[in-house]
């Protein structure tokens, strides 16, 4: 895309240690630690109140840690001395001022840096926000609010983006751009760290997955090792007499589930010593599969007991 | 130096984007106007009640024309001051601002420039306005200021206008909402004269003098003694340092 380049060369490497907040008696970040390569997207996810915004803010220095650091190829984020050159950040699409413009807005903030006025337009073009460049940024939506901070956060070109959840309120189509987008930077040699609650966005679009819960790292890794790891494989059976091969099931330890069309979905046991199963009891199967484990089955059998906010089970 | 070093973050790129920042605002342009329409408002004072059976002397009629016009102007300047730091507050877009410029410090000191910066042509040109305003009056009952007196008293108000600002901003720092910081900006220039000189009489003080706008005035006349003259200049930076620190503690100790 014509509005970028290669990002500036700086040691694009984050690392974050031992990161604590603690806001009175409640500790919303317990001792947090990882570190972000270049050249790859990091997806950081978590349930409600997990700590994954306050991480984010501590990055970027608004704010301060009760303990631990985040450094920035090696300083950290206060001390940079161009860091909107250095680290791209969309932490908050509300906290634009209602009252500017767009293209104000985004050169407010390139005057900082001396970036010419004309890198904000590029951007507006690039974000699909030229023709809304004067409008004053009250009347936009959620998604525009949301095109208008990524914009914010690549003005400097930066090595380093850090995105808090830029999908959400995106269209269809929005959140296919920003999937690409995405990627594209990562390949462009930039280190991404976006957050989300979309985790099947997370699974086509990281490298990597982050996961937190209340404060805690649960899990770092590859997104294809984690959703091996703790997502549960399911298999779907559809016998001719589903409520006689049930209690069979059962007897052998499996977990089953009677879905309403007469399909059993099966854990604890794999498709072969189902199958042998049947064919001993004279039962027929029709259908006898497996299905991959999803990393939406990896995130919450991970978050299960770590969801601050949980809501109770619709039956 | 390479367009790397060039873009890099320093006090007057930062005072070029506050600057940005205020004037890209449609308030900062209603402030502005309010300004100047205050100090005309306030001009029509002297202009509806100077008789030729209680004309001023002709040294007094600028500074009485002034000091009338900005009275009202001070209104209109304190609520932009305010405006330029509370209002990045109420819409959250601070926490952009110190993304972009994460020595907050630095951004208080931009923000403070550009105040003092427009303040004072605003404060000038309004006050220019106020007295145009009253020339016919004056001219009405013989009085001819000269030159040199008029434009003595005029910036002898614009520095008081100015002080204005900058107290109303050190408060807007420390409280940070609107209402609070206006309301409290107000009280500063028009009930606690009124409240300390009360209290000085009853308790046969003279706190009469460290209250902030006779302070100010005291300092920019220049006219009183030394002794008067050092009590004014402690009680105006008094006044300004007071929430600077309360507020700049803050700023740098909490969270954004």
């Amino acid at each position: 895309m014509a509005a970028r380049c290669r990002p500036h060369s700086v040691d694009a490497m984050i690392e974050v240690h031992e990161l604590t907040k603690r806001f009175g008696d409640t500790t919303a970040v317990a001792g947090v630690s990882f570190r972000l390569d270049p050249g790859s997207v990091a997806g950081f996810i978590g349930p409600n109140g997990a700590g994954k915004s306050t991480t984010m803010r501590m990055m970027v220095g608004l704010d301060r840690p009760t303990s631990g650091r985040c450094l920035v190829g090696g300083q950290p984020y206060a001390k940079l001395p161009a860091p909107l050159r250095t680290v791209g950040t969309h932490i908050d699409p509300q906290a634009q001022h209602p009252g500017r413009s767009a293209r104000n807005h985004l050169r407010v903030l390139a005057r900082t840096h001396r970036i010419p006025d004309r890198r904000a337009d590029q951007l507006l073009e690039m974000v699909g926000l030229a023709t809304a460049a004067d409008q004053r940024i009250g009347g936009f939506s959620l998604g525009m609010r949301q095109r208008l901070g990524l914009a914010s956060a690549l003005l400097g070109d930066p090595a380093v983006l850090v995105l808090d959840e830029p999908a959400n309120g995106l269209d269809p189509d929005g959140i296919i751009w920003i999937r690409t987008l995405l990627r594209s930077l990562a390949a462009e040699g930039r280190t991404v760290f976006v957050s989300s609650h979309l985790m099947g966005e997370l699974a086509q679009t990281a490298d990597r997955l982050i996961v937190l819960g209340r404060g805690r790292v649960l899990a770092d890794g590859p997104v294809g090792a984690l959703t091996a790891r703790y997502g549960t494989r399911v298999s779907r059976v559809r016998p001719e007499d589903p409520a006689g091969l049930e209690p069979l099931l059962r007897d052998r330890g499996a977990g089953v589930t009677l879905l309403p069309d007469g399909m059993l979905e099966v854990t604890g046991l794999e498709p072969a010593d189902i199958a042998v199963l049947a064919q001993r009891h004279g039962f027929l199967l029709f259908e006898n599969s497996t299905v991959a484990a999803s990393l939406e089955d990896a995130y919450l059998a991970l978050t299960r007991d770590e969801a601050p906010h949980a809501a109770q089970a619709i039956r | 130096m390479t367009a790397g070093e060039k873009q890099r973050l320093s006090l007057p790129h930062l005072v070029s984007s506050e600057w940005l920042k205020l004037r890209s605002l449609r308030s900062f342009w209603l402030g502005a106007a309010g300004t100047v329409l205050l100090a005309a408002a306030g001009a029509l004072l002297p202009a509806l009640f100077f008789t030729a059976d209680n004309p001023p002397t002709q040294r007094e009629a600028p500074f009485v024309v002034f000091q009338f016009g900005s009275m009202g102007a001070q209104i209109a300047l304190l609520v932009l001051a305010v405006l330029s730091l509370t209002s990045e507050y109420a819409s959250g877009s601070i926490r952009l601002t110190f993304v972009a410029a994460p020595r907050r410090l630095q951004v208080i000191v931009a923000k403070a420039v550009v105040v003092t910066a427009v303040s004072a042509p605003l404060a000038f040109g309004s006050l220019a306005v106020a007295y145009a305003e009253c020339i016919p009056t004056l001219r009405s009952l013989g009085l001819r200021p000269t030159p040199a007196s008029i434009l003595g008293a005029l910036l002898q108000h614009v520095g008081y206008l100015v002080l204005v600002a900058l107290s109303a901003f050190a408060v807007a720092l420390a409280v940070r909402r609107t209402a609070a910081g206006v309301g409290i900006g107000l009280a500063v220039v028009f009930v606690l004269p009124t409240v300390l000189s009360l209290l000085g009489d009853a308790l046969h003080l003279k706190l009469a003098q460290v209250d902030f706008s006779t302070a100010a005035h005291s300092l920019l006349s220049g006219s009183s003694s030394t002794r008067t003259l050092l009590t004014s200049a402690v009680a105006v930076t008094a006044w300004l340092a007071a929430p600077l620190l309360v507020g700049g503690l803050a700023l740098v100790r909490n969270d954004a």
